[in-house]
């Protein structure tokens, strides 16, 4: 993108978001230029269809304009709002088109970002999203894969059984070990 | 059973539900629970805060531009573009305030009570007729240059189903136009629609049996096409709107919120 790009901390994107809340055109232009690619990857993740993702990219800036004036700082870093947006509009297109034909496109493993991030994508990502990273790379792959399988493709467990071709219980035990390991390297009790 | 005396078997139960993994009975029950108990809806939150952050993590792709192209356009901000690509001047480009897509007045219902357990209905002679006034003012509109977005300006658009949304005091409140051939909605407001500040309109397929099927997230203004995917007009008896939080409701099988505007989906010819 441009050498704007690289200044986008989360406290950038945040006031991008509260201009955009006050209905300022050029920032909701600034805030899309910063945030598209990151998005329209996840979009491009969920439904693996260009033009579904890009439908849904489309709907997300939407409702981003729309609803940015009930963003809260204190709540939610900016990225993790809009790729919840993005998310849910992703996987609510996924259930409408009811697509058993859409194909994992790309190797599995790739799922999460792993080795080097770019770190002109990485300082849009919010200080949450750095910390899980971390945290995901220390699951074992097939446990981190079936995490990623159920969060990002909203697969059940059979589904994901049937993906990875492995038994069902095996598939439970991973999510429930993958979790477990997620919430102790991030801190939390019981 | 007494969840409280299982705190691990909660938190799991709750991480999966996050994850969504946790699915059909048991799922619901976790919600009626976390409705009446603190501590389950707090394992919900940290869950949430945990597993969200997923969604930041894979790798950025480069969208093409006709999809900001098509923001603009919905939004009616055109004029953003003159200015520099990526930080146009704000003089220049003051935004002339959107008309189409307008954000959502303050204040409307803020006694969203009023609609709860308002159960889809709709009297099937009142949506004949309407059908009926929808065919010619379709027709009518064939003929007029309007504003964007009407149905006369899809190309070649054919409605194959209408459906004449009501509120709960029979008042028609939104025309939706089906045309099956291009799998398009053109939604036409015929009344008030306000929404509060932080909600959305989504749109439901209601089968003769089974749940709600999602149609998709509208725009505020109740104005516009959607697009309907794969879905056919032929599955769904009836259409209803769910006022629901921003992006839609969190539930695959049904709204979470109050259902407002609801009628009979029927086919034209």
């Amino acid at each position: 993108m441009t050498a704007n790009t690289r200044e986008l901390t989360p406290e950038t994107l945040a006031a991008l978001l509260e201009r955009v809340a006050t209905e300022d055109a050029a920032a909701l232009r600034e805030l899309y230029d910063a945030a598209a690619p990151k998005l329209f990857g996840l979009a491009l993740r969920i439904l693996t269809k260009h033009e579904w993702a890009e439908e849904v990219l489309q709907d997300s800036f939407v409702n981003i304009w729309r609803f940015a004036g009930d963003y809260k700082r204190a709540l939610s870093a900016p990225m993790t709002w809009m790729s919840a947006i993005v998310r849910n509009r992703a996987l609510d297109h996924l259930r409408r088109v009811n697509t058993q034909e859409t194909e994992w496109s790309e190797a599995l493993d790739d799922l999460v970002a792993t080795g080097d991030p770019d770190p002109e994508t990485l300082s849009a990502v919010s200080l949450q999203a750095r910390l899980l990273d971390g945290c995901m790379q220390q699951l074992e792959p097939v446990q981190r894969q079936a995490v990623a399988l159920a969060y990002l493709r909203d697969q059940s467990h059979s589904e994901i059984a049937a993906t990875l071709t492995v038994p069902l219980g095996t598939v439970k035990s991973w999510i429930r070990r993958g979790l477990a390991k997620l919430k102790s390297c991030l801190g939390g009790g019981v | 059973m007494n969840l409280h005396r299982y705190p691990q078997l909660v938190d799991l139960l709750a991480a999966e539900y996050v994850l969504g993994t946790l699915r059909g009975g048991a799922r619901r029950r976790l919600q009626q629970y976390a409705e009446h108990d603190v501590v389950i809806r707090k394992s919900l939150e940290e869950w949430q805060q945990r597993l969200e952050p997923l969604a930041e993590l894979v790798p950025p792709r480069m969208p093409s531009a006709a999809v900001w192209e098509a923001i603009e356009q919905r939004l009616g901000i055109v004029a953003a573009r003159d200015g520099a690509p990526t930080r146009p001047s704000a003089q220049a480009t003051r935004p002339t305030r959107p008309t189409d897509t307008a954000r959502p007045a303050r204040n409307w219902l803020d006694n969203l009570a009023f609609w709860r357990g308002w159960a889809i209905g709709v009297t099937a002679i009142a949506a004949i007729a309407v059908v009926v006034a929808v065919r010619s003012l379709l027709l009518i509109e064939g003929t007029t240059t309007t504003p964007s977005q009407t149905v006369a300006q899809q190309a070649g658009a054919e409605v194959s189903h209408v459906a004449v949304l009501n509120d709960k005091n029979a008042q028609p409140i939104m025309l939706v136009a089906w045309d099956e051939a291009h799998s398009t909605m053109t939604l036409h407001r015929l009344g008030d629609v306000q929404l509060p500040p932080d909600r959305a309109m989504q749109l439901w397929g209601i089968p003769a049996s089974g749940h709600p099927v999602s149609l998709g997230v509208l725009p505020n203004s109740g104005n516009g096409k959607v697009s309907a995917a794969e879905q056919r007009p032929e599955s769904y008896a009836a259409l209803a709107i769910s006022i629901e939080p921003p992006g839609g409701s969190p539930n695959p099988d049904g709204p979470s919120g109050p259902v407002v505007f609801s009628g009979k989906l029927l086919p034209v010819s």
